[in-house]
């Protein structure tokens, strides 16, 4: 059988269908599916990667919002949840979110990956198998702390008001090198200062002879006797619009799904994968996200520096309420225009103040109490996801004390007005309008509520009846050479930025993988 | 009107069972003068000129030029899955529908047919529906004309935003690397 030489082909450029063998193939390029891809190809394993997304690199990363968003995220970043009212921020390159992230690095907090050995019959990962990865990661992506003087103005806001209140907050570790501070993470670094997945793991698995290719998107995989047998994908054109018409089988040894929450449960759920229990797909989290707008006198430019170097988690555990962490979001035209409540002229007042804003962000952490289950994908006649994410009266309270607490921190750093993510929106003068928040709508389409992590829907779990994978190496339950390795494998949301936690979970799941191939 | 049953059945089927209510009705057509000034992607000719109509009322105070918009509109609906360009094809119908106008704010006469202040009500009426997926559409509409707007170069200035800053030539074209098996661009910028 045929092999792709080591690099990129882009499948927009084939004109002949194409049947290869290999080792493994990796179904997605982003945080797990290119550290997989690095630690097996290093391993000895012919290695192919496809991914639906296209192969940009940084000369194509010119800071304009009329590209990224189009050609870096998923439905140009149209993706929302089934009834509209969650806006979610999902990366789609060679490299995945990877590509698009604002490069704030946690490690997965300790209480949260005893919780899942706790709650969701989790045997095989715990708090001291994971840390020589996050070790590895933290090494290979040149993860270091934040200094207080790179923090730009907004950022600072979250810094400043947080410390006036008494709140925990520090920098954020970053996975970059020689950031020039441009402020433009979410659009892809222009200038490779990111060290995303297309900067490091990608081009590691490369050099040890993976084949990565882009734009080609899989419909589905196939299934003989319990085993995964073939993926099947079709190459789209340059744009990731249409199909071109070349058909792409891969027929490897072993199967990785790694596209990310809500593109892997609807890989599988495509492909007629065994579902015995009825798990998969369900448990998808967001860390759903309000947002809060201060006015200051002072110029913020939101859009200089690094978009996030600042996290609180002063709120992150209430008991039997949701918490949530607070930190900063970027200001750019489109993206505060989007977080700006109103049309016509309300929204064009508040635009003209762009450059005083500084946006805060509540990320709340779905997925730890028992009525906060998150959501779940299905697929569409069109074999596309659909998230259907309905928001419960606990996430709700949530959001309100958010929306409270942030109006606080801003008040606290020097804001004149905060304005709150509703439409219409309710502008706070002083911290004594804070009881007015308790009087707004809290219902879906009254307030903008984002998501720019996505988690779950393919979670591990020892017990079958609980999850879709084991948690030793990310093997489905009922198909032995068929594994997940990415974000959708968390039984709950991280409770922190996710990258980190992809990356050293995919290092532990993947090395043990390799082991287990060897043998 | 209950949310999941008016989800239940799609936008896009509640849009043609409204449609034809209204045309049964013999209710009035709306304004159909605005035209594309080249071929759509994925908006039909009736929705057109409803996004023309909104554009100009969600950035009346800014510099866009609302059918500019609404042709940026149509480019980033390509980029969404097929049922979502379906449902917001849908939405810019149902909007404009005189049925749906009478259920929802007691007037028949087409949204483009409408004064800027009717627009502005009928557009206000969606964002306070009790009907969430009324209000869904109100914001996947103001959406889209925001993002077309903001994104593009041409909003830099009015809002005080330097635009990028590094200088970066056009990349080559994909085209220039390897064959390519589309034959001609359909959009601008990347790849």
């Amino acid at each position: 059988m045929k092999t792709l030489p080591p690099g990129v082909t882009e499948a927009q450029t084939l004109t002949d269908d194409v049947e290869v063998g290999c080792d493994v193939c990796i179904i997605g390029s982003g945080p797990g599916g290119a550290v997989a891809a690095a630690v097996l190809a290093q391993g000895g394993k012919s290695v192919v990667v496809v991914d639906e997304g296209g192969y940009f690199t940084r000369a194509r990363f010119r800071q304009r919002e009329d590209e990224s968003y189009p050609y870096l995220y998923q439905d140009g970043a149209q993706r929302t949840t089934k009834d509209l009212a969650i806006t979610i921020m999902q990366g789609k390159a060679i490299g995945g979110g990877s590509v698009v992230n604002w490069t704030t690095c946690f490690r997965t907090p300790d209480d949260v990956v005893d919780r899942w050995k706790l709650k969701h019959g989790v045997k095989d990962v715990d708090v001291e198998a994971l840390k020589p990865h996050f070790a590895w990661a933290e090494q290979r992506l040149a993860i270091t702390k934040t200094p207080l003087e790179l923090v730009n103005k907004n950022n600072r806001t979250v810094y400043d008001g947080s410390k006036a209140l008494g709140h925990d907050v520090d920098t954020t570790n970053r996975n970059v090198l020689g950031c020039a501070q441009t402020g433009n993470c979410g659009h892809g670094c222009p200038i490779d200062a990111k060290q995303s997945m297309l900067v490091t793991c990608i081009p590691d698995a490369i050099k040890a002879g993976a084949a990565v290719v882009s734009r080609c998107k899989v419909v589905r995989v196939s299934f003989e006797a319990g085993r995964a047998v073939a993926v099947h994908a079709r190459a789209k054109d340059a744009f990731g619009l249409a199909d071109t018409g070349v058909a792409i089988t891969i027929k490897p040894r072993v199967v990785i799904v790694a596209g990310g929450a809500i593109n892997s449960p609807a890989v599988l759920l495509r492909s007629n994968a065994p579902d015995p229990h009825g798990t998969l797909g369900r448990r998808t989290f967001l860390h759903p996200v309000v947002a809060s707008v201060g006015v200051f006198k002072e110029r913020i430019e939101g859009w200089r520096g690094a978009p996030q170097s600042v996290a609180g988690h002063h709120n992150a555990h209430r008991g039997e309420e949701v918490g949530w962490f607070l930190e900063a979001g970027p200001i750019h035209p489109m993206l505060a225009s989007l977080a700006l409540p109103g049309f016509g002229q309300d929204h064009a007042r508040g635009m003209a103040q762009l450059a005083n804003l500084a946006a805060h962000l509540a990320i709340t952490i779905d997925g730890h109490h028992d009525d906060v289950v998150g959501g779940r994908v299905t697929v569409n006649g069109d074999g596309d996801p659909v998230l259907d994410y309905p928001i419960v009266e606990r996430q709700w309270r949530a959001f309100r004390d958010a929306q409270k607490t942030m109006a606080q921190v801003a008040f606290a750093a020097g804001a004149t007005e905060v304005w709150t993510g509703h439409d219409p929106t309710l502008i706070l003068k002083s911290p004594d309008d804070l009881a007015k928040i308790d009087g707004l709508p809290w219902a879906p389409c009254k307030v903008g509520v984002f998501s720019a992590h996505q988690m779950g829907g393919c979670g591990m779990s020892d017990d079958p009846k609980l999850g879709v994978v084991r948690s030793q190496d990310g093997r489905h339950h009922q198909i032995d050479n068929l594994h997940v390795i990415d974000g959708s494998l968390f039984p709950t949301s991280v409770g922190v930025n996710p990258q980190l936690s992809i990356y050293g979970l995919a290092h532990l799941l993947s090395t043990r993988l390799l082991a287990s191939l060897a043998a | 009107m209950e949310r999941r049953s008016f989800l239940k059945v799609g936008l896009a089927g509640t849009a043609l069972v409204v449609v034809g209510g209204a045309a049964a009705l013999g209710l009035r057509a709306g304004d159909r003068s605005v035209k594309p000034l080249r071929p759509l992607f994925v908006l039909s000719e009736g929705a057109f000129p409803v996004a023309v109509a909104v554009a100009a009322r969600a950035l009346r105070e800014t510099t866009a030029n609302p059918v500019e918009i609404a042709h940026r509109i149509d480019s980033a609906l390509r980029f969404a899955p097929r049922q979502s360009q379906k449902d917001l094809d849908a939405v810019f119908g149902l909007l404009e529908n005189g049925l749906m106008g009478l259920l929802l704010r007691g007037s028949s006469t087409p949204f483009t047919l409408l004064d800027a202040a009717g627009q502005d009500r009928a557009l206000g009426a969606w964002r306070d529906s009790s009907v969430a997926a009324l209000r869904g559409a109100y914001h996947a509409l103001r959406k889209l004309c925001l993002a077309a707007h903001y994104a593009a170069a041409d909003s830099f200035a009015q809002v005080g935003y330097p635009g990028p800053s590094l200088i970066k030539t056009v990349p080559p074209d994909i085209a220039a690397r390897a064959p390519l098996a589309v034959t001609e661009p359909t959009a601008e910028g990347m790849p």
